[in-house]
């Protein structure tokens, strides 16, 4: 059992063994190889294909898997290392340490979105972009993306996420109109503003974070561990609610096939939301 | 899906409808002439939409969206609005606003010649 600590408590040096950790998943090929899986698993809710990590119930138990298998890469080079989480209703400033020279590094320049500071910029010749949406071979990031500003989620808006009372909704993809699953991954929201929480939080970094290879820009791990947290933090508020669609849907219904229930297997692993819906004796988070 | 189709420009336009009206208008002999040099369908093309956005060239064909002759991936919702390669998180009304939106986060860079592939 081991700890996955809120990024803005940890030392200079769990700072450094984290970012070591990273560039050796990335100079071996391991890092790109998951990169590529969460672009590969991207379907949106118009086609007819499963969708397995994004506008549909088994976002959480999809992502909650995707770090997993992450961080068990991770720790096979550093056991002292796990994934810290990124609370962004607290931490939302562009100048917040995690954006710091001895952390994730800054924000792109205004031209070409390039980062030029941290242990990722390009010119440290140790983060090369090859799971490429545009041509640039360096990492890009907008935070607050000043040209159209755009603020972190504030605990207001998580907190209306949280307040659902049941996990998920008919018909179980973006148009949900209910449920924590669609408000928290942040296709529901008002009329008066369209994007919240999850899907706010990939705007606001801006750059690669926007994409299909969001997950070149290591603060992609940071902000789903938040993620992870904030199912348990809505299991704990909602104990009696659970994990929906239960069962297979009907015949019949337009998202069969799509959508995946509790006890159906979700590829590329092969583990059903069931086995996901809790980390007891593997990880905890740190209060 | 990626294949590196070439972006539909306005003299294509004008010489698939003049290639249309030769059709319609003259002798049947000289159909297998044309069909030679031209071995393409001469059903009318969409309208294509054009545009100069923050110093770069947007093409738009029904949802084909094409920035400085670089294919965007082009996706859409179930509510049927537009998500692009570049903009996964949040979609647009119209593919026109979905080709800005990938300006606005490329900046100065270029489309990828051929994108990774989804599932």
């Amino acid at each position: 059992m081991y700890t996955r600590q809120n990024q803005r408590n940890l030392t200079s040096a769990q700072k450094k063994r984290f970012v070591a950790a990273l560039l050796e998943l990335k100079r071996d090929g391991t890092y790109d190889e998951f990169v590529r899986i969460h672009d590969r698993y991207f379907v949106p809710d118009r086609e007819t294909k499963l969708r397995v990590g994004h506008m549909s119930p088994s976002f959480f138990p999809w992502h909650r898997s995707y770090l997993l298998e992450f961080e068990t890469r991770l720790r096979a080079l550093d056991p002292g290392v796990s994934i810290p989480y990124w609370d962004w209703t607290t931490d939302s400033s562009p100048v917040s340490s995690l954006w710091a020279e001895d952390f994730l590094g800054g924000t792109g320049r205004e031209s070409d979105r390039k980062v030029t500071t941290g242990p990722f910029a390009y010119d440290t010749g140790n983060w090369t972009i090859r799971v490429r949406t545009s041509e640039a071979a360096f990492l890009t990031r907008n935070l607050g993306r000043p040209h159209n500003p755009i603020k972190l989620p504030t605990a207001a808006e998580l907190q209306w996420a949280l307040d659902s009372t049941v996990y998920d909704a008919g018909p179980w993809d973006s148009t949900a109109p209910d449920g924590f699953r669609n408000r928290l991954e942040g296709w529901a929201a008002p009329r008066s503003e369209r994007w919240r929480n999850h899907n706010k939080v990939h705007q606001w970094i801006g750059g690669h974070m926007t994409g299909g290879a969001a997950p070149n820009d290591p603060a992609f791990w940071l902000h789903h561990a938040f993620v992870d947290l904030l199912w348990d933090r809505w299991q704990q508020q909602h104990p009696a609610a659970g994990y929906l669609p239960a069962r297979p849907l009907e015949l019949g219904d337009l998202q069969r096939g799509r959508v995946i229930a509790l006890d159906e297997p979700m590829p590329p692993w092969g583990v059903t939301p069931r086995q996901m819906l809790g980390h007891q004796g593997v990880y905890r988070y740190e209060a | 899906m990626y294949a590196a189709a070439a972006p539909p420009t306005r003299r294509t336009v004008l010489r698939t409808a003049f290639t249309a009206a030769v059709l319609a208008g003259t002798a049947a002999a000289l159909a297998p002439v044309l069909r030679a040099r031209r071995p393409r369908s001469v059903t009318a093309p969409a309208p294509l939409a054009e545009e100069t956005y923050r110093g770069r060239h947007i093409a738009v064909q029904q949802a084909d969206v094409w920035i400085d002759g670089r294919r965007l991936h082009v996706m859409r919702r179930a509510d049927g609005s537009y998500l692009s390669g570049i903009n996964h998180f949040e979609s647009f009304a119209t593919p026109l606003e979905l080709a800005r939106a990938a300006v606005d986060e490329l900046g100065t860079a270029q489309l990828a010649q051929a994108a990774p592939h989804h599932g």
